[in-house]
């Protein structure tokens, strides 16, 4: 008897990890093709999805390039990637996806709901991915790898992610984007990417392409349809009420000297005043550009600073009123709310329709700018 | 006459044996002696027995001769055959007489020196080791506790060995009922020999434990000793340089000789770092096996391309590549031991140098899970007590990680350490002071406080004096 | 009274830290927001509050329990054979249902986390044999497996909430209340099936070591659990506003945000990986719990834990394999609501008195025998 349960013991254990074994499914990463970025074109009736995927190179070395980059058409993005799947012979892995791109043709001809809806409500999709238009096709700017000399998707986040809000431009991730379709105004914006070519210095490849990419504008959507763009300039003023964003720049005369002023950290309040209007309180502290690298040691920063004058001060408040009231103006125009000013009465009034259908251009706007320096 | 009777049983028992020696002496009245050639001193015998009994020309009694010629520092009587078998088997000359018979202690003291030992070696402390002589190993610990209250408690235990244990405690400090749950286990044992220790921690152990150890060792007097001043009961047996200390806890095995003779702060550190070398080494493996068969999202983006490159020519599924791996390890530090130490060094480099470098050029195995598996094995040396059982349960949780994944890693480490922490030795829970949580205890445990500062004996060994000082 | 089972009033505290934050912080948070938007930590807050004072009264309970009397036997001295037996039942079926729903979590967040597909049954069955485990090694290394991990367990939670707590704008939360006052209330009343983790106490009242202190360290603990249920469920409304319903797993959601650099790879789940022990903890609870019912429905007087009752329990755990948890759950809760607000609920508030008797029933009884 006792013999006789062992060998019971034994088969039901080995039975057991024989079905766990086999139940549970794992999927070798060598299996899989794993996509840094998403770029999403128009293609007559179709889509045209570009992916930078992980590329290993031979046996243990890292040299080389690290990326190829695939396209596959279908009538939406998750057609496409079936078919990109089909192509690679592996499945096509959006986990480690750091960026996705939308092509101009795209974003101004297309509503592109279902693309985004794809992407937020997949769960292995990250959220907290970067999410940005360019200029010409996403497909190009993909190819731009070898003018780069690197992985398009990882420089872009890397510049939307950590240089943008130090120079001055806001930046954004799919949640927020996302988020902004479908809240109160229903406006949103994404970063505009231009890819600009530089003239070749390099005598030993005199073929090979170099550039760079520009990022100093933003394209206005509202409910996931292109409203307009907005420039470089404009940008600024955005960038000005914009939270946690620095790095905006105010030339000035200061005596004899020109001098570069420079927003080192500010704090943005929007709030309803009495009259039921919106009261964008701004305070800037500024310091005296200098040669040392942006962000070096903040405000912990020992480093020796000038002096700056009350009329550089003031010259800086006005200059930055006229650059906010400039964007805030453009913004009444188009009709859009990208600084989230329905988010004041929100909070007073709750999401009531009205709160939601409100007109940028009923919104009376006081605006304070305080400066102050480091 | 019963004292003949025993002469002539021993006669009878070791008449075929030749290391057996008889003499007959007369010394008034007629003598003979007994020894065993190989466990007695001549010199003993010839100082002790021999040149008294030649000197002595008119004895009348045994019990003259006794009281005559105990030059010896022990003298014992024998009553029955089997107190003559034990004594005479154990080294002592057997004298008979026709109304009379004793022994004389004629014990040869053959043994090592004491030298420090290759499984303790210290930077600052002590060098003494234990050694396999019992009385040495008593003296060695009474001559750090000068005390009436370091007692001992003897016992014999093996039907063919007759090895000696001694119990020893301080019993203004131990809890009695342990020592004598201690004795009475020894008592009970039922067994061939005793030839190790080993031998008897297994019977020390109140459960059948199938993973990790539950009675402690050390070879080194000074931790014994240190070890009885927090209330643990000390065992030594004859023939073995190890000393059992009871009841045992896994912070223990934390616990370095030298830690106590470092600074505080530096001790915990080092602590910290044997025991995230230990996690580190059960659970790396079955990480990266996991992270590649499941969840590269977890991976940076950068060393995932590193080992992408590095994986991909590799015929194996993460799993297997890595437990070859480990295997290879275990192969090696097995090989290792059992090599004479010249030739291991050779072999080491050959594991290492050759095999590494040639499994991973030949695209067998890719370097990561090489340096994985040799991060995970230098971690194991980190608590030497446990490799064995570690390296089981790393192997073990690779397995079912490379299974169910992440899902397996957490299900065995909840099970490995639900088991932890319901063993219980003599009253001691295993992971004390942690759990159960015992603040006070915890001066000592993987943090150390200073010396100065550990007023109390530690709560999780039973104890009958709570305070060292003050 | 089995000395494995024994526990202290710490340790009480402990366990119960670990196991509110289960599912309130795994999918609860999606359910409520669905029906009260941003205010949906209001329903915490309210229902942690009855949960407070049911908890206060079983603790008091406990400390008139001085004959250590076993909850059947409290039972049965108070409300009779049959009416203990109709308690056991409410327990029963509340302990599977909460197992199923936790499970069915834990199920999809493996899924959905860590691509572990399989399917249920293989599922559970690794979860079932470590509660077994447990079970059998006893309540109390349940606890000190508790007390060992709650610091870690705890900071792997804090470590996940840190950074986005510094991300979002609490001001968001305006207007308090917007929902209205009456559809919070109502709502956490009819989610009350995902509070009350205090009714585990109830199994282990008379393997309870009693101290001086029994009130400050389970509340302490309990307040503190609260606390990170409610953050973490304010952070993930904050950082999700309208899209909170749709993401169904909060903590998941909220850990992408949690490492600042996209680059750097999904460390979180790492401490999530931490996190989810405690969950493993209170299925093993749960398990453990159940077990308890039925023994006690059957008046089993057993040392170890019995195999087959407990590939019982494992089979009653098989239903979500044929409906769908999705679609029943809401409409189990519906029509169970009153019997498992009794035990939830009404049951506590009479506990001490009950209690009181019969203590003071079996001290007479004692004495007459004497």
């Amino acid at each position: 008897m006792n013999t006789l349960k062992r060998i019971f013991v034994v088969v039901l254990v080995f039975v057991l990890a024989e079905v766990i074994a086999i139940s549970f499914k794992g999927n070798d990463i060598l299996d899989r093709s794993i996509v840094l970025g998403l770029g999403v074109d128009k293609a007559g009736e179709e889509l045209l999805v570009t992916a930078e995927i992980l590329s290993p190179g031979n046996g243990s070395e890292q040299v080389g390039t690290y990326s190829k980059i695939v396209t596959a058409r279908g009538k939406t993005v998750a057609e496409a990637i079936r078919v990109m799947t089909e192509q690679t012979g592996k499945e096509t892995s959006l986990g480690q996806c750091v960026l996705v791109v939308f092509g101009e043709e795209y974003f101004t001809q297309q509503d592109f709901s279902d693309t985004i809806s794809y992407l937020s409500s997949s769960n292995s999709f990250k959220e907290s991915s970067s999410i940005c238009c360019c200029l010409g096709s996403a497909q190009d700017l993909f190819n731009k790898t070898e003018a780069l000399s690197r992985s398009v998707s990882l420089s872009l986040v890397r510049m939307l992610r950590e240089q943008a809000q130090n120079v001055a431009i806001p930046s954004n991730v799919l949640l927020q984007f996302v988020r902004s379709q479908r809240e109160l105004s229903c406006t949103g914006y994404l970063n505009l990417i231009r890819y600009v070519s530089s003239e070749n210095q390099d005598v030993q490849n005199p073929d090979k392409p170099q550039g760079f990419f520009l990022y100093d504008s933003v394209a206005v959507f509202c409910q996931n349809k292109f409203v307009c763009l907005v420039d470089s300039d404009l940008t600024k003023g955005f960038a000005l009420i914009a939270n946690k964003v620095t790095g905006n720049t105010f030339i000035c005369q200061q005596g004899d000297e020109k001098v570069t002023v420079v927003v080192n950290s500010k704090k943005v309040g929007v709030s309803l005043n009495e009259q039921d209007g919106v009261t964008i309180k701004v305070t800037l502290t500024v310091s005296r550009a200098r040669a040392d690298s942006v962000e070096s040691g903040g405000i912990f920063s020992s480093k020796q600073r000038k002096q700056i004058s009350q009329e550089t001060m003031d010259n800086v408040q006005k200059q930055a009123e006229e650059q906010i009231q400039q964007f805030l103006r453009y913004q009444q125009q188009y009709n859009f709310d990208i600084v989230n000013l329905h988010q004041a009465y929100r909070k007073k009034y709750g999401s009531k329709p009205w709160v939601c259908q409100l007109s940028t251009t009923d919104i009376p706007i006081t605006l304070q700018v305080e400066v102050k320096a480091m | 006459m019963k004292e003949q009777n025993i002469l002539q049983q021993m006669q009878e028992l070791y008449q075929s044996n030749d290391e057996a020696i008889t003499r007959q002496i007369d010394c008034g009245i007629q003598i003979t002696l007994m020894s065993l050639e190989t466990m007695c001193d001549d010199k003993k015998i010839s100082a002790f027995v021999l040149q008294p009994l030649v000197y002595l020309q008119e004895a009348t009694s045994v019990q003259q001769v006794r009281l005559k010629i105990s030059t010896g520092a022990i003298v014992k009587d024998i009553t029955n055959v089997y107190t003559a078998v034990e004594l005479f088997t154990n080294g002592y000359t057997l004298v008979f007489g026709a109304d009379g018979a004793f022994a004389v202690d004629t014990r040869t003291t053959l043994g090592r020196a004491i030298i420090e030992p290759p499984t303790s070696m210290v930077m600052k402390g002590p060098r003494e080791g234990f050694v396999e002589d019992l009385k040495v190993n008593i003296t060695l610990l009474r001559k750090r506790l000068k005390t009436e209250h370091f007692k001992i408690v003897n016992a014999t235990v093996g039907k063919y060995t007759n090895t000696s244990i001694s119990v020893c405690y301080l019993q203004t400090i131990a809890d009695q009922r342990i020592v004598d749950n201690i004795v009475q286990r020894l008592q009970n044992i039922n067994i061939d020999g005793v030839l190790d220790s080993s031998y008897i921690s297994k019977y020390l152990d109140p459960s059948r434990t199938v993973l990790f150890r539950r009675v402690g060792m050390t070879e080194k007097p000074d931790i014994a000793v240190a070890k009885m001043l927090e209330g643990r009961v000390c065992v030594v047996v004859d023939g073995s340089p190890m000393v059992l200390t009871l009841p045992y806890l896994y912070v223990e095995d934390l616990q370095s000789p030298s830690d106590y003779y470092e600074n505080a702060s530096i001790t915990t550190l080092n602590r910290a770092l044997r025991f995230i070398s230990v996690v580190l080494s059960v659970l790396l493996p079955a990480l990266y096996v996991c992270l590649q068969m499941y969840n590269y999202q977890i991976i940076p983006l950068k060393f995932l391309i590193t080992i992408l490159n590095a994986t991909e020519a590799i015929p194996f599924s993460p799993m297997v590549e890595m437990m070859i791996v480990l295997i290879i390890f275990d192969i090696l530090r097995e090989a290792n031991l059992r090599m004479p130490s010249a030739v291991g060094i050779s072999l080491s480099l050959v594991g290492a140098i050759v095999l590494g470098d040639a499994a991973v050029k030949a695209g067998l195995i890719g370097a990561p899970a090489v340096m994985i598996g040799a991060l995970s094995g230098i971690g194991l040396f980190t608590m030497p007590n446990n490799t064995f059982i570690l390296s089981l349960l790393r192997i073990a949780i690779t397995l079912i990680g490379g299974i169910m994944g992440i899902l397996g890693v957490i299900l065995s480490v909840v099970a490995i350490l639900i088991y932890m922490v319901s063993l219980q030795n003599y009253q001691a829970p295993f992971l004390a002071p942690y759990a159960p949580n015992i603040p006070a205890d915890k001066q000592d445990a993987v943090g150390q406080r200073p010396l100065t500062e550990q007023v109390e004996r530690p709560r999780s060994i039973p104890n009958v004096n709570k305070r060292r000082r003050g | 009274m089995l000395d494995k089972n024994k526990v202290y009033v710490s340790q009480i505290g402990v366990l119960l830290l670990l196991i509110m934050s289960g599912t309130k912080i795994l999918i609860f948070p999606a359910l409520i927001a669905k029906q009260v938007g941003h205010d949906s930590w209001l329903v915490m807050v309210l229902s942690f509050v009855y949960d407070l004072v049911c908890l206060t009264f079983v603790l008091w309970a406990v400390k008139l329990n001085k004959q250590n009397l076993a909850f059947t036997d409290i039972l049965h001295k108070t409300i009779g054979v049959v009416g203990s037996k109709v308690v056991l039942v409410i327990f029963f079926v509340l302990f599977v249902s909460r197992l199923i729903s936790l499970l069915h979590s834990c199920y999809r967040m493996f899924a959905v986390t860590f691509d572990v597909n399989t399917n249920w049954v293989v599922f559970i069955i690794p979860l079932s044999l470590v509660s077994y485990f447990a079970a059998q090694r006893g309540f109390n290394s349940i606890a000190r497996v508790g007390q060992l991990l709650v610091v870690i367990i705890v900071f792997s939670v804090l470590a996940l909430v840190a950074f986005p707590l510094f991300q979002v704008n609490f001001s968001e939360l305006l207007p308090i209340g917007e929902a209205g006052i009456d559809k919070i209330m109502e709502q956490s009343v009819t989610h009350s099936f995902w509070f009350s983790d205090y009714i585990f106490i109830y199994f282990l009242m008379d393997t309870i070591k009693v101290k001086k202190k029994i009130f400050s360290p389970v509340l302490c603990c309990f307040l503190l659990g609260a606390a990170i249920s409610v953050v973490t469920n304010m952070v993930f409304v904050l950082l999700y506003g309208s899209l909170s319903p749709e993401a169904e797993l909060a903590m998941i959601k909220i850990g992408l945000f949690s490492v600042s650099e996209t680059t750097s790879g999904r460390w979180d789940w790492l401490t999530l990986s931490v996190w989810i022990i405690s969950v493993v903890l209170k299925v093993v609870i749960f398990f453990f719990c159940a077990n308890k019912c039925i023994e006690k429905l059957f008046g089993l007087h057993l040392s170890n834990t019995n195999g087959f009752v407990w590939l019982g329990i494992t089979a009653t755990l098989i239903v979500p394999l044929f409906v769908s948890v999705e679609e029943v759950l809401p409409t189990f809760i519906k029509w169970t609501i009153i019997p498992f607000a009794l035990v939830q609920y009404l049951l506590p508030l009479l506990m001490p008195w009950w209690t009181k008797i019969s203590n003071e029933l079996s001290l007479s009884k004692k004495g007459a025998g004497i």
